[in-house]
């Protein structure tokens, strides 16, 4: 009897909670809701060449894009761009990435996060309305096992060439069943030459890479990318490898970019950061944890990422200096990083107007009291804006190059 | 009786959790927030003997590899105490909990990041520690700790735990 009783009392429990899930489920995102701009997830941007200010960031299980032609004061509503709920990789390392296409085609990719641990797609959408809508996103990764496709990369070079990268499971797995052991990811692109209508073959550019940071990649002078994503050399280093097409779809064997020697297996949750200048100058900034040298760094090279500058450290290491981002527009370099001193958070910046070789000390940009996501520099054609979101909101901050007049030299 | 099966039952719903969870396992612990002032806790319920802090994520694949060796060493050294700590975030403690259990570590004690600004537990934790993951300290029993990052080989981990037997 008593017995029957706890029977029922669970059953009774069980119905309640698979109501209370569903509940659950809608408040989740499951169901689209009206998104509110001000608890996005991940806040992206790039200015296109109207000088408006395009976003993607997530709500729920929902990916959203709106804009601003005021860089900031107002925004457009705004437009969804998956139809069905998925969850959406959205954290500082991993999140939806927008681009703007001369022709005014508005791109986005993201990744999906499937069920099963480390497993997830690399998804591509695009809009050819102007942003009113967005096409049903497509998988890049046409290896389509419940496997790891993640850390997808988009860039877009003045051709309107479309480049994806992203680190690839499919031979680890493939390893595995042939018995044998397999270091890391591999790192897998795409290209599409025709507006994002069709893609390019997925081929692999490198074995062995990091599995939890960011790629980075920029285009050189003649619209080629170059690439920059944390390698496993050695098996058990874990610095930089850095790849640079030679044409559209063709690339020269992987340099190393950076030499720390950093010896470990571990998730750094830290990825690198290039640009590459009007004069090809690359500059690349990046985070190691070596030993004795822990910290993060910026180096340039004059040829093509065949040798780079002594690095040069960043920030304060008593204020956990991280997640360092550079831009240049013409001789003009900036450098952006946060800093936490245990109450506040800042972006420091730097400032160098030739080249990357002298730098003004750093100075704070901007501060906040609340939580912050990564910091990012975004351009237009002459300006450099950093654009980032803390508890209090998403901005666009200007950076001005003025009142820097003291100046430290990169070794 | 009755009313002690009302009581748990009222616990499941408080911790939401599925009644599944709870049948199997005889000794899972419940998953506890990692606030500021937490470590400080930990370490005042621990010092006094050595112990093992050891963060993690669900985001980092050499973290389960060594959630793995945590698994193979409690049970091999029963005395071992080690403590996890996710940093993944109140709002994926389901999957945490998921995680810990089928890696078999739900016995070990376990926290879970809970504060709306994670850098401030990093820099409580340790003011030079970047973040990365998996990342563990030693305390010998005065309660002073050593820091490694990355996955550890088990041969250290047991020569540490040679070293400390006697105060274990």
């Amino acid at each position: 009897m008593r017995f029957n009783l706890i029977a029922t009392l669970i059953l009774l429990l069980s119905s309640w909670l698979t109501y209370a899930g569903s509940l659950q489920g809608g408040v989740d995102g499951n169901s689209q809701q009206a998104p509110v701009f001000e608890q996005a997830k991940t806040v992206s941007g790039t200015i296109d060449h109207n000088g408006r200010l395009w976003l993607v960031w997530v709500s729920g299980k929902y990916i959203y894009v709106n804009y601003s032609d005021d860089l900031g004061s107002t925004y457009s509503s705004p437009v969804g761009v998956n139809d069905e709920p998925q969850k959406v990789e959205a954290h500082g390392e991993s999140r939806p990435q927008i681009a703007v296409s001369k022709a005014g085609y508005i791109y986005v990719v993201y990744n999906q996060k499937l069920k099963k641990r480390f497993s997830g797609h690399v998804r591509f959408s695009r809009s050819v309305d102007g942003g009113k809508s967005f096409s049903k996103p497509d998988i890049v990764n046409s290896d389509q096992q419940v496997i790891g496709h993640s850390f997808g990369q988009l860039s877009l070079n003045k051709k309107g060439h479309i480049y994806i990268t992203w680190l690839d499971s499919r031979d680890v797995l493939a390893a595995k069943k042939s018995g044998q052991t397999y270091d890391g990811s591999s790192i897998y692109y795409t290209a599409s030459f025709d507006d994002g209508e069709n893609f390019q073959p997925n081929v692999k550019l490198q074995d062995h890479s990091c599995q939890c940071c960011r790629i980075t990649s920029a285009f050189d002078q003649g619209g080629l990318p170059v690439i920059v994503w944390r390698q496993i050399f050695d098996k058990t280093i874990r610095d930089h490898g850095l790849i640079r097409f030679t044409d559209s779809t063709t690339f020269a064997p992987m340099l190393r970019a950076s030499k720390d020697e950093w010896a470990i297996e571990s998730c750094p949750h830290h990825g690198p950061s290039l640009d590459i200048a009007s004069n090809d100058r690359y500059h690349l900034t990046w985070f190691t944890g070596a030993a004795e040298k822990a910290g993060i760094y910026y180096a340039y090279s004059a040829n093509q990422g065949e040798r780079f500058s002594s690095p040069m450290k960043l920030g304060n290491d008593n204020r956990q200096p991280q997640h360092p981002y550079v831009l240049s527009i013409g001789q003009q370099v900036d450098i952006v990083w946060k800093e936490f001193d245990g109450e506040i958070t800042t972006i420091q910046q730097m400032h160098s107007n030739d080249n990357g070789e002298t730098w003004s000390t750093p100075r704070t940009l901007s501060q906040t009291l609340e939580s912050s996501d990564h910091p990012f520099l975004i351009a237009s054609e002459k300006h450099v804006y950093l654009s980032w979101q803390t508890g209090e909101g998403y901005s666009l901050i200007s950076v001005e190059a003025d009142a820097q007049k003291n100046k430290v030299a990169v070794r | 009786m009755i009313k002690s099966v009302l009581w748990k039952l009222s616990l499941i719903v408080m911790f939401g959790l599925s009644p599944i969870v709870l049948s199997p396992i005889v000794q899972a612990q419940q998953t506890q927030a990692f606030v500021r002032g937490s470590l400080a806790q930990i370490v005042d319920q621990h010092s006094g003997a050595p112990f093992v802090v050891s963060y993690w994520s669900i985001d980092c694949p050499p973290c389960f590899k060594e959630l793995a060796m945590w698994s193979r060493l409690s049970q091999q050294y029963p005395s071992l105490r080690v403590v996890l700590v996710s940093t993944d975030g109140w709002e994926l403690r389901h999957t945490v909990t998921e995680s810990l259990s089928e890696l078999s570590v739900s016995t070990l004690e376990s926290w879970l990041y809970a504060e709306e600004n994670a850098d401030k537990l990093r820099f409580e934790i340790d003011p030079k520690w970047y973040g990365e993951l998996p990342r563990t300290y030693f305390y010998n029993a005065a309660g002073e700790a050593r820091g490694v990052s990355g996955l550890i080989q088990q041969t250290k981990v047991e020569a540490w735990i040679k070293q400390h037997q006697e105060a274990l």
